[in-house]
């Protein structure tokens, strides 16, 4: 049966996750150790959004006010060096509410004033209701976020009801973090679904063949099984069309997974991708 | 077309200059870069390709997602076979019969030749194709001949087999099936029945 996560669960979800993963991948640690000092920024942002409930045509001055200070205090007490004195020159001169307008109408903007924007905007739109999401800017189309316009940040497919079932596919939005139901055989970045030109990238040993087993939801042998995967629940989505990609994560394979913060911490997959001359359709808060 | 010269301290600059905005766009995680670059190369990756198909047992037709990879020699390896989540047929389900679909192609005891038990006997043995071919042939004949009706009880005239039956499989595809029919009614078999769905 399915579960249902409450607000509080969610936030819960995200600080067990990056316990997980900071001790199982020390590769991204440093990338850990600071999203988990922003985690408890962010979700005493989101409880406050939830209490107080601004209007939403009050988001980005709200946003600017309220929950940026706490986010720019953050980043220079547990960032690293260049975030810190990126942040300091940026506020130098620029009014964080520009940053913030300009994030929620999907504009173009420098990586650190986007990861300002991002970083404080996230936890008030999750708070928020469907009024504050439908003022963002941005395409109401399929391979954009339903509720705010915003692009997809990753991919992942429900954990299936059984284990003779393959679960459906989502995209989960970069600036609400809201999910959408999108095609399995279909690139997320330009919609190309010729599967000749759709390229997958896995690390050997993670499909049911290799781990002998001919049901994919059952476990195999264990003969072939590669119990050293880094990622045997992620694989890299690419696109030979628009030579973009977005990092899948498989729910079935790993149903502790929490897709927002494995894919912030598969930065060796990023870098693979990359130097294939892929990239990636939106960076992650943390640029890669 | 006329190719820009540049000279080898240009190229340098040049890329000296991509390899500064390259570094410029990261917000300083520079360790995890490190470390993930040190993980990036152990990683065993290798390119799959993901493919629509059909299950070929029974009249549903559900849908397949089918993994693939090229191997070195040129060959496919085929690695994966599950229900397509986006089918309003099947929705990703799969019945455990088709769950396994994957043992057609890979199973090392699949049968690779055709069977023969010759009548009275107790063992089947290996034959070739030819010998297949040539045994249905001369039986669709012998039991044609013997059943084979020109007129009914009351004087008119059918010309019809009644001693052969056909059956169809499910994975027929539309030609297939036509096809076969034509060749059943030309024997003059009345008895036909087929699973068609695809």
């Amino acid at each position: 049966m399915a579960v249902t996560l409450t607000a509080n669960d969610v936030w819960a979800e995200r600080r067990r996750r990056v316990a997980e993963l900071r001790a199982r991948q020390g590769f991204a640690r440093q990338l850990l150790d600071f999203y988990g000092a922003l985690l408890a920024v962010q979700e005493k942002a989101f409880q406050e959004a939830a209490a107080a409930s601004p209007a939403a045509a009050d988001l980005a001055s709200y946003v600017a006010e309220v929950v940026v200070p706490s986010v720019v205090d953050v980043s220079l007490f547990a960032g690293p060096d260049r975030l810190r004195s990126e942040v300091i020159h940026r506020l130098e001169t620029e009014h964080p509410l520009g940053m913030i307008e300009r994030w929620i109408a999907g504009d173009e903007q420098p990586i650190v004033d986007r990861y300002l924007a991002r970083a404080a905007v996230g936890p008030v739109l999750e708070a928020l209701g469907a009024e504050a999401r439908a003022r963002c800017g941005g395409p109401r189309d399929a391979r954009h976020c339903p509720a705010c316009g915003g692009p997809p940040q990753l991919s992942y497919s429900a954990s299936p009801m059984d284990d003779l079932a393959t679960g459906p596919r989502f995209l989960a939005c970069a600036r609400c973090a809201a999910s959408w139901g999108y095609p399995r055989l279909t690139c997320a970045g330009c919609g190309e679904d010729s599967s000749a030109r759709l390229q997958i990238f896995s690390e050997h040993g993670t499909t049911s063949g290799e781990r002998g087993s001919v049901v994919r939801g059952l476990p195999g042998d264990g003969a072939a099984r590669r119990k050293d995967a880094v990622f045997p629940h992620m694989r890299i989505e690419a696109c030979e069309s628009c030579r973009r990609y977005i990092l899948g994560i498989d729910l079935a394979t790993d149903p502790a997974a929490v897709p927002l913060v494995d894919e912030m911490a598969a930065v060796p997959l990023d870098l693979y991708a990359r130097e294939r001359g892929f990239s990636k359709i939106t960076t992650n808060l943390m640029g890669f | 077309m006329v190719l820009p010269t540049v000279t080898r301290r240009e190229f340098l600059k040049v890329g000296a200059a991509g390899a500064g905005a390259l570094a410029a766009t990261g917000l300083g995680f520079d360790l995890a870069v490190a470390e993930s670059t040190r993980v990036k190369q152990k990683l065993r990756i290798a390119g799959t390709k993901e493919l629509h198909s059909v299950c070929p047992y029974c009249a549903v037709g559900c849908s397949l997602v089918a993994y693939t990879r090229q191997k070195s020699d040129g060959t496919t390896e085929l690695l994966q076979i599950e229900g397509d989540p986006d089918s309003p047929v099947n929705e990703g389900r799969l019945c455990p019969k088709g769950a396994t679909a994957m043992q057609l192609a890979v199973s090392p005891r699949r049968v690779e030749s055709p069977q023969y038990r010759a009548a009275g006997a107790t063992a089947w043995k290996s034959v070739s194709w030819d010998f297949v071919l040539d045994k249905v042939a001369q039986n669709i004949k012998a039991s044609r001949d013997a059943s084979f009706v020109t007129t009914d009880g009351n004087g008119n005239i059918v010309n019809r087999c009644e001693g052969i039956a056909f059956a169809g499989g499910a994975a027929f595809s539309s030609e297939e099936g036509y096809f076969a029919t034509k060749l059943m009614r030309g024997l003059g078999l009345v008895h036909l029945e087929q699973q068609a769905r695809v």
